[in-house]
């Protein structure tokens, strides 16, 4: 459901979102923006969204197994 | 579109192949080269609506919209990447208008133009290695089950077993550090440079066995098939490990600008 799409990228096995946010939010060059956010909230947006995403896989495991 | 900013995926040297600009990036936008000083930034316009301060707050903790913006993000930077050596930019780098990318390439130019050089031929493999949970190291799980029949059920054998089964575990886990830092020297001998990326929580990552070692290392590339070869015969014969490889990636984790 990408916008985007090029003939190479197609053959790319579907990475995790986990190991590409290690790299998309843990590393790369960090050049200051002017939206603030991207650097200075980048700890607390990784807390948020770990957060987030264990209770999403906790929904998704429940619905998975039937317990409740 | 309400008022619009820049949205910066990677940067690379001039010139730019001008094909760069047939793809697209977020939101199907058409992506942009900003060149200053020899240094290009490949951009695409965005909507502050959606990518301003408060929108992104918003957006961030937004799952799928998280997951959709990465996406495009690594996409537009392996299709750079493909064609230059590039620096990608950390997810959701955002100027309000190309006179203010520019400044940030002239404040920062020898910074990217040395980092650039050090990652130039090179490409980023990131290797993960786990300890099986369900096949633990020692003796196995069957001696404690019937030692624990000839014993009886009694309270004392179920406290026996418990204690073997925690001891196990532990030298398991003695050996599986080892085992990983020797993975991790083996592989560091094939790469220009390596690094320690931090232990995923396996809630996260779905994966429930033990992740041992998250690393990520910079492959020549007239290295990458040693490379490759040597990941997959380094845990050769030791069933009670995993490991995964993925790559040839940008060298994101090798682009901090801070790395001397």
């Amino acid at each position: 459901m990408s916008l985007y799409r090029s003939a190479d990228q197609e053959l790319e096995p579907q990475v995790s979102l986990v190991d590409l946010l290690d790299r998309l939010l843990g590393a790369g060059v960090v050049l200051s923006g002017d939206i603030v956010i991207s650097l200075a909230g980048v700890d607390l947006v990784q807390i948020r969204l770990h957060a987030l995403i264990a209770s999403v896989r906790a929904d998704m495991e429940r619905s998975a197994t039937g317990r409740v | 579109m309400s008022q619009t900013g820049k949205y910066l995926y990677a940067v690379t040297r001039a010139p730019a192949g001008e094909s760069l600009t047939t793809g697209s990036g977020l939101r199907g936008q058409p992506l942009e080269l900003i060149e200053h000083r020899g240094l290009v930034a490949i951009a695409s316009p965005v909507d502050l609506g959606e990518f301003g301060e408060e929108g992104l707050r918003r957006n961030l903790e937004n799952l799928s919209w998280l997951e959709e913006v990465a996406r495009v993000h690594h996409q537009v930077v392996q299709f750079v990447f493909t064609a230059a050596p590039a620096a990608p930019l950390r997810l959701a780098t955002i100027c309000l208008d190309t006179e203010a990318v520019r400044a940030r390439l002239n404040t920062l130019h020898d910074q990217i133009d040395a980092m650039l050089e050090r990652i130039s031929g090179s490409a980023e493999w990131g290797v993960k290695m786990y300890l099986r949970i369900s096949t633990p190291a020692g003796s196995s799980g069957q001696a404690i089950t019937q030692s624990m029949e000839q014993e009886g059920r009694t309270g004392a054998a179920y406290l026996e077993q418990k204690r073997r089964q925690v001891n196990q575990r532990r030298v398991g886990e003695e050996h599986a550090v080892e085992a990983a830092r020797s993975v991790h020297t083996d592989l560091s001998a094939v790469a220009v440079a390596s690094r320690l990326l931090r232990p995923q929580d396996p809630k996260l990552s779905g994966h429930q066995d033990k992740l041992v070692l998250n690393a990520a290392y910079l492959v020549r590339h007239d290295r990458e098939q040693e490379f490759v070869a040597r990941s997959e015969e380094v845990l050769a014969g030791q069933d009670q490990y995993e490991l995964v490889r993925f790559g040839p990636w940008p060298p994101y984790s090798f682009a901090g600008l801070d790395d001397a």
